[in-house]
């Protein structure tokens, strides 16, 4: 048995080591279009170029921030937001992960669910507020329904690619050597589809957060969209683009979340990207 | 206050290059651009604006404007006030029929207006809840979720009327959501309750019940619409914005006639509201006093009103003074140069004392 796992990783390339550039000059890379941006709006505030009622100074929004940081608003409007996008995105998950494995490895299932799901799919998840607000209501069901479609289709996907497309000499292998379940998964199935099935699980978070706001701009009581939402009712626009840097900020860092989650987990378990 | 100061004077500077003759007597200008804080149901171009909704449907501005090649473009706001703002801001408006709280909102942010006549008042605001709901009074609405058109006219009077039961927003789940789209979510128990001005349609109607209305004994907690134009434009263009003042006052005064009501009527009925809904609404008020363009006492302090309740509530940031906003010139021309200076009754500042 020791002798196979000792065997197995030179027959399958050995995982990709992920070489993150040096964080400095990525650092100021990124600050790049950022700072170009900024000096783009404030030339564009300071002359006046868009009406300031309209576009807020950058120096406006610190200060619109300032008040949302010390009024407390802004962070218990992210812990509503982010409870209701953990909780959409786990039912997401928790559906879509198992249905793309079943899709995969089931012929019947695939031709059973396929058709449906992608169809299901292509319809944009605005297309589907009005049927769902009709089943869910406005509440709080809705919201979750909403996030987990957004999440569950590109989890399904990838995952369903990534357990299709592992190489078919890599399973015969396996069955050649007579490995356990445990060691297959452990050296066969996971470096093999992990990578992809983080593409999916990272852009399900993307998208569950961006159906999140999307969603609590439209019937909420609380949570950063209906921040957003409420701040242009009451044309507070410097408000209303805090809110909105906060969002993608968030999101940003979400998304970095998962990515190093990934990394960790392939460093362990090793993967082919 | 620096942003008022930089806004008006950009508007004043971009108004000084579309107009030469600035502020010169006779000055036309090539359009007027009206913006309505309203739009009927599905979104159909009319409104319930008083002497304002007179004007358009009977075109009284094309016709006072014809001569002089001015064009008149009427712009209906589905997204009520804030949107009104948002375009004032934009500078794509030189008029506007508002609610008072927006016109507050936009003015504590530095929207540079004036305030020319009032176009409805003591309206009454409703609570609709659905008929088989428990809810009885304001009292049981606390911890229920609840509708408000925020940011709107309305969201100042709910809060009113909220403080005359000892509540507050805070107090329930308040969810944002226009009035016809509110008043289809209690009808199908997706929401405890509405707040609705007009709003109700007949299908949602028999589902619903009226918990409670504001009486006309309590004017102070109505919202209160008003026509108002913008700094430049009243810079700019002195003698049109008379012009438009005596023609909407002339609506004003056909509006008050008794014998005019079915007509009025049919004009509110381009909205898509239906006719006994339109009736049931306005049948209620007298026509003298509610299509009063007057400043009177009344009117007056409750926009002062508004503007302190606007800032007490935390609608807005900044104080708004609404002494100086008020630019009664072109309404006194209008009544004396048509003979109504006296037509319409005065109040005192509570709205229930008549004073002329």
């Amino acid at each position: 048995m020791s002798q196979t796992t000792q065997i197995l990783p030179r027959v399958i390339p050995s995982p990709r080591r992920w070489k993150l550039p040096t964080p400095r000059l990525s650092v100021l890379r990124g600050a790049i279009v950022p700072v170009l941006l900024l000096g783009i709006w404030q030339f564009v505030s300071a002359r006046g170029i868009v009406a300031n009622l309209i576009l807020p100074s950058p120096w406006q929004v610190v200060q619109a921030l300032h008040v949302l940081v010390t009024s407390g608003l802004l962070l218990s409007s992210i812990e509503i937001s982010l409870q209701r996008l953990f909780l959409g995105y786990g039912i997401g998950i928790g559906i879509g992960l198992p249905l793309g494995v079943l899709m995969a490895v089931s012929p019947l299932a695939r031709k059973l669910i396929a058709p449906s799901f992608y169809a299901v799919a292509r319809v944009p998840l605005l297309a589907w507020v009005p049927f769902l607000m009709v089943i869910f209501g406005i509440g709080e069901a809705l919201k979750l329904a909403i996030i987990a479609k957004a999440a569950l289709t590109p989890v399904t996907m990838n995952t369903e690619r990534a357990i299709a497309a592992i190489p078919r000499g890599w399973v015969e292998l396996g069955r050649l050597y007579r490995l356990s379940w445990f060691t297959a998964l452990r050296r066969i199935l996971l470096p093999a589809t992990l990578p992809p099935i983080f593409v999916g699980l990272r852009l399900g978070l993307v998208q569950a957060w961006a159906a999140l706001v999307v969603v609590e701009l439209l019937a909420a009581s609380r949570g950063l969209g209906f921040e957003l939402a409420m701040s242009r009712q009451l044309f507070q626009l410097d408000t209303m683009v805090a809110l909105m840097l906060v969002i993608g900020v968030i999101g940003f860092i979400l998304d970095r979340g998962v990515a190093r989650i990934e990394f960790i987990l392939i460093r362990r378990f090793g993967g082919v990207a | 206050m620096l942003t008022r100061r930089r806004l008006t004077a950009s508007l004043a500077a971009a108004s000084l290059l579309a107009a030469p003759g600035l502020g010169r007597a006779g000055a036309v200008p090539r359009r007027l651009r009206i913006g309505v804080a309203m739009a009927g149901l599905g979104g159909r171009p009319y409104s319930f604006a008083g002497a304002v909704a007179v004007m358009h449907v009977q075109g009284l501005l094309e016709k006072e404007f014809a001569s002089g090649g001015t064009s008149v473009e009427w712009h209906f706001f589905a997204g009520a006030g804030p949107a009104v703002n948002e375009a004032l801001a934009n500078n794509a408006l030189d008029f506007a029929w508002q609610g008072d709280m927006a016109e507050i909102v936009g003015r504590s942010r530095g929207l540079a207006t004036k305030q020319l006549f009032v176009a409805g008042n003591r309206f009454p605001v409703a609570v609709a809840v659905a008929k088989d709901s428990s809810i009885a009074s304001l009292a049981d609405l606390r911890g229920k979720t609840v509708a408000n058109f925020q940011g709107t006219t309305l969201q100042l009077a709910v809060d009113r009327i909220l403080a005359t039961a000892g509540l507050r927003e805070q107090d329930m789940q308040m969810v944002n959501l226009d009035q016809v789209t509110a008043s289809e979510a209690v009808a199908q128990h997706q929401i405890d309750a509405s707040f609705i001005e007009f709003g109700l349609t007949p299908q949602t109607e028999k589902l619903l019940k009226i918990i409670y209305r504001s009486g006309p004994g309590e004017p102070e907690l109505s919202p209160q619409t008003s026509f108002i134009t913008t700094e430049a434009f009243a810079l700019a263009y002195p003698d049109t914005v008379d012009r438009v003042v005596r023609v909407a006052v002339g609506a004003a005064h056909w509006a008050s006639l008794g014998q005019n009501r079915p007509a009025l009527y049919a004009i509110y009925g381009k909205t898509g509201y239906p006719p006994v809904f339109i009736k049931s609404m306005f049948d209620q008020q007298d026509p003298l006093v509610f299509s009063s363009p007057l400043w009177d006492a009344f009117a007056a302090s409750q926009l002062a009103r508004s503007a302190a309740d606007s800032y007490k509530f935390g609608l807005i940031r900044t104080q708004v003074n609404t002494a100086q906003w008020l630019d009664r010139g072109p309404l006194d021309r209008a009544l004396a140069s048509l003979g109504l200076q006296h037509y319409w009754p005065q109040f005192g500042a509570d709205g229930l004392t008549r004073v002329s």
